[in-house]
């Protein structure tokens, strides 16, 4: 019997996207180097405009200028897909995870991580989709999370963003993930009501667990930044 | 044996891939873990790395792929092409160097000298890393390269060879070990661009983090989607395939000792892609004194660089290809700075006589700045940046036992003592700050606050300790209770100013502060800056244009204590301004439940 699979959830708060993606670059390194371990983390993003490798230039609904205007910063990073949002309001959930450990493909990676949040959106009684033309999970044909992840040495990095309550309008600057007509959704707004963001981080983590067949750990932050844990 | 690169099954079900992109050309020199290419399928961006070391051969050009065909082979020194695969080499890929070494160009990067100097043909062999550095290892300090031709084009007649377009060697790298990659001393210099045509940006020899070099680090893209550079980072470029790091945090010592020597690196890089006149030391490894201090002196006076530091003229520069640097330069890279007139401020640069620094006691600590020329305007020195701070080089001391855990400390040098000459100088103190109740604090807010999401760290403590103790202090007079959290990213640092952090509801402004953008204009009166982010246990702040002093917050031990370290710039305010003001923030930080108060 093997060791079950562990992984360590990380709680990092509101970050900037900048640190948290060096944070991740940084795992991926010491884990496709063999050390490091199976990480999860969980954040929200200050706003922010991302885009996929391949889409270098940025697919607006408004010019670049515009978007300058709202202090949102434009990032190219090296993950798979086109532009994305992120920002408060946004459960951003970035796994590092070597998936030959995992005995895993990388399409089973990725289908589990829109698994995860279908589950997460049951919990609050809305029925999440997937589409058979584009990845991320919808709901009535609005979509509702985005993914896009990068994989080196079989070790994961970015995604998935699972709109809770964020400032909507801001996806109305991009046309999202490189297609005109896609209507964004959030939790809260299918819900009518306000969720808080740290249930369903919770619950997302849960989900994580039972759907990848893992023991999440989450890490007491407060302890890491005394440098107490490992 | 040909090694083969394929494309990856990603799992049932996948569609075909695209072969987004090369990351290497046609015929470089690859290691054993390069990334090669990136594989897209379905949002997925599968980095596929080389499995073995030697010269990459393509076999088809980017586009769509199945999983499992062979999209190119990795040779070794003197192999080829499987047979069916080099009759498609040779019809398809034209453009690139052929296997009949006799005729063809070297592949490595040396060209002409190093074919002759070892007499052996060098079509395949000379892409072998090793005998690519054991050429290199031959050139001295105040060489230049011999002139090469562009690898990748040779058919072009016109453009081959270039005349000259490489860098001098400013620091004679270590020969390598016989047998594999080199392991290069934190803070060698790497520094020449060979094969560059002249049309792309120049390929950069690198120090990769982890220390291996990558002599034939052809152009590659950084993380940010920038153009590849040697300017960007301490004393390093990088390489797209390794964690960019935060400016000079790991500059030095790489991945296992991400701790060390993290405050003066940064932008360190501009004298060593300049052509201007060559810093004129003698002793080539003591270039890891850029701190002033370690391997510099330790070693005997003779070798100290300071010891014989009167400029001198590169006699080479007669051969200076102005145009050449003037092309070199990428566009609009926000890495590069230009060479000011009369060099850099730094040592042996004409226009600074360094000839009388005194040599320190080694192991004394260094209890006064040096700044050389008084009468040198920083601004002619230096465009003027919204952060002086880390673009300098300013030296600190410890002057002033405020902490008694210091002052009975055995002497040691300070974290970010150096020689060498500066626009401003900062001077620092700090002290020990018990967080336990900040803790305590934080996290009765976090549950209080749990609906919202809205979580305080000690960041936000500390801001707003600050902004009460700058509206008792003299020298903020006017300046209101603004205060800025620097953003260090590997781009470089911002600011996320936050207005009346002195006053209104905490948690109001803990929010506010979150959803910032951070900025480059500042408009606050003082700023903090954290190394705890870093996990790091304390580091001198940047000093701001035009502000007093900064604040530094180091991470929080296991003693449940941190550091907060003060810069501050001796004319703007007095010791005792910035003693009384950071003694006030301990204050305030250690007995935190006064700072909810609105």
């Amino acid at each position: 019997m093997a060791e079950p699979r562990t992984i360590s959830v990380y709680q990092l708060g509101t970050t900037g996207y900048r640190e948290t993606h060096a944070l991740q670059q940084r795992l991926q390194l010491q884990r496709r180097e063999g050390s490091g371990e199976d990480s999860l983390l969980l954040t929200e993003h200050r706003p922010v405009l991302t885009l996929g490798r391949s889409h270098p230039e940025p697919d607006l609904r408004v010019s670049a200028e515009t978007i300058a205007t709202y202090g949102i910063e434009i990032i190219p990073t090296e993950r798979g897909g086109d532009i994305t949002y992120h920002g408060p309001g946004q459960l951003v959930a970035y796994g590092i995870v070597d998936l030959k450990g995992w005995e895993i493909s990388v399409l089973d990676y990725v289908t589990g991580l829109e698994e995860t949040v279908i589950r997460v959106l049951a919990d609050w009684g809305i029925q999440g989709e997937r589409q058979a033309n584009a990845r991320g999970v919808w709901v009535g044909g609005r979509k509702i999370a985005s993914l896009g992840i990068n994989v080196r040495r079989w070790v994961t990095m970015h995604g998935i963003a699972l709109n809770v309550e964020p400032d909507m309008s801001h996806f109305d600057l991009i046309n999202p993930c490189g297609m005109a007509g896609v209507e964004m959704t959030s939790l809260s707004h299918e819900m009518g009501k306000q969720v808080s963001i740290s249930d369903v981080a919770e619950y997302f983590t849960f989900h994580f667990g039972s759907t990848f067949d893992c023991e999440p750990r989450v890490v007491d932050m407060n302890a890491k930044r005394t440098g107490a844990a490992r | 044996m040909a090694v083969e690169v394929t494309v990856p099954r990603l799992g049932l079900g996948m569609k075909d891939g695209i072969i987004a992109e090369w990351y290497r050309p046609d015929g470089s020199t690859v290691e054993q873990g390069d990334p090669v290419y990136r594989l897209e399928s379905d949002f997925v961006a599968f980095d596929v790395e080389a499995e073995g070391a030697g010269v990459l051969r393509h076999q088809v050009e980017s586009g769509p792929a199945r999983p499992g065909a062979i999209v190119a082979y990795i040779l070794e020194a003197g192999e080829r092409l499987p047979e069916p695969a080099a009759e498609i080499a040779e019809d398809a890929v034209h453009t690139f160097p052929s296997d009949d070494a006799a005729e063809d160009e070297p592949l490595n990067p040396f060209g002409q000298d190093h074919r002759e100097r070892d007499g052996r043909e060098q079509g395949e062999e000379g892409g072998s890393f090793v005998a690519a550095m054991a050429a290199w290892a031959q050139n001295k300090p105040g060489d230049r390269l011999a002139p090469v031709r562009p690898l990748y084009d040779v058919e072009d007649e016109a453009s081959s060879p270039k005349p000259i377009p490489l860098r001098r060697v400013l620091a004679a790298p270590l020969p390598p070990p016989p047998d594999s990659g080199w392991d290069a001393a934190p803070g060698d210099r790497q520094d020449f661009v060979p094969g560059w045509d002249g049309d792309e940006p120049a390929p950069a020899a690198t120090v990769e983090e982890d220390g291996d070099v990558d002599v034939f680090g052809y152009p590659r893209h950084r993380p940010d989607g920038q153009a590849p550079t040697t300017a960007g980072n301490g004393l390093f470029g990088f390489g797209e395939d390794e964690v960019p790091p935060s400016r000079g945090l790991f500059g030095f010592g790489g991945a296992e000792e991400p701790q060390r020597d993290v405050a003066v690196v940064e932008e360190a890089a501009p004298w060593f892609v300049t052509d201007e006149p060559a810093p004129p030391f003698e002793a080539p490894q003591a270039v890891a004194d850029i701190e002033g201090r370690t391997d510099a002196w330790d070693a005997p006076e003779a070798e100290q660089p300071f010891a014989h530091a009167a400029p001198s003229h590169d006699p080479l520069a007669q051969y200076a290809d102005e145009e050449y640097f003037e092309r070199a330069r990428p566009a609009a890279d926000p890495d590069w700075h230009e060479v000011p007139e009369g060099g850099l401020p730094i040592r042996g640069v004409e226009g600074y006589d360094t000839s009388d620094i005194p040599i320190k006691d080694p192991g004394a600590p260094v209890e006064s700045a040096y700044y050389l020329d008084e009468s040198a305007d920083p601004a002619d020195a230096e465009e003027p940046l919204p952060f002086p701070g880390p673009h300098s080089y300013h030296a600190t001391a410890e002057p002033a036992p405020y902490d008694a855990q210091w002052a009975n400390a055995a002497p040691e040098w300070p974290s970010t003592e150096t020689q060498t000459l500066a626009p401003a100088v900062f001077l620092t103190v700090k002290t020990t700050v018990a967080m336990g109740e900040a803790r305590k604090m934080r996290e009765q807010l976090t549950r209080e606050w749990r609906g919202s999401g809205t979580q305080p760290g000690d960041e936000d403590i500390v801001i707003r300790a600050m902004a009460r103790a700058a509206t008792e202090c003299p020298a903020f007079e006017g300046s209101g209770d603004a205060v800025g959290l620097v953003i260090a990213e590997p781009s470089g640092e911002s600011v996320a100013v936050l207005e009346a952090a002195g006053s209104g509801a905490f948690r109001e402004r803990v929010e506010t502060l979150a959803n910032t953008v951070a900025t480059h204009d500042g408009g606050c009166a003082c700023t903090l800056t954290s190394f705890a982010r870093f996990g790091l246990d304390e580091g001198t702040p940047p000093v701001p244009d035009g502000h007093p002093l900064a604040l530094g917050l180091g991470a929080t031990r296991e003693d449940g204590k941190a550091t907060i370290v003060v810069a501050y710039a001796p004319g703007a305010i007095s010791l005792h301004e910035a003693a009384s003001f950071l003694g006030r923030v301990r204050e305030l930080v250690e007995a935190p439940y006064a700072l909810l108060a609105a």
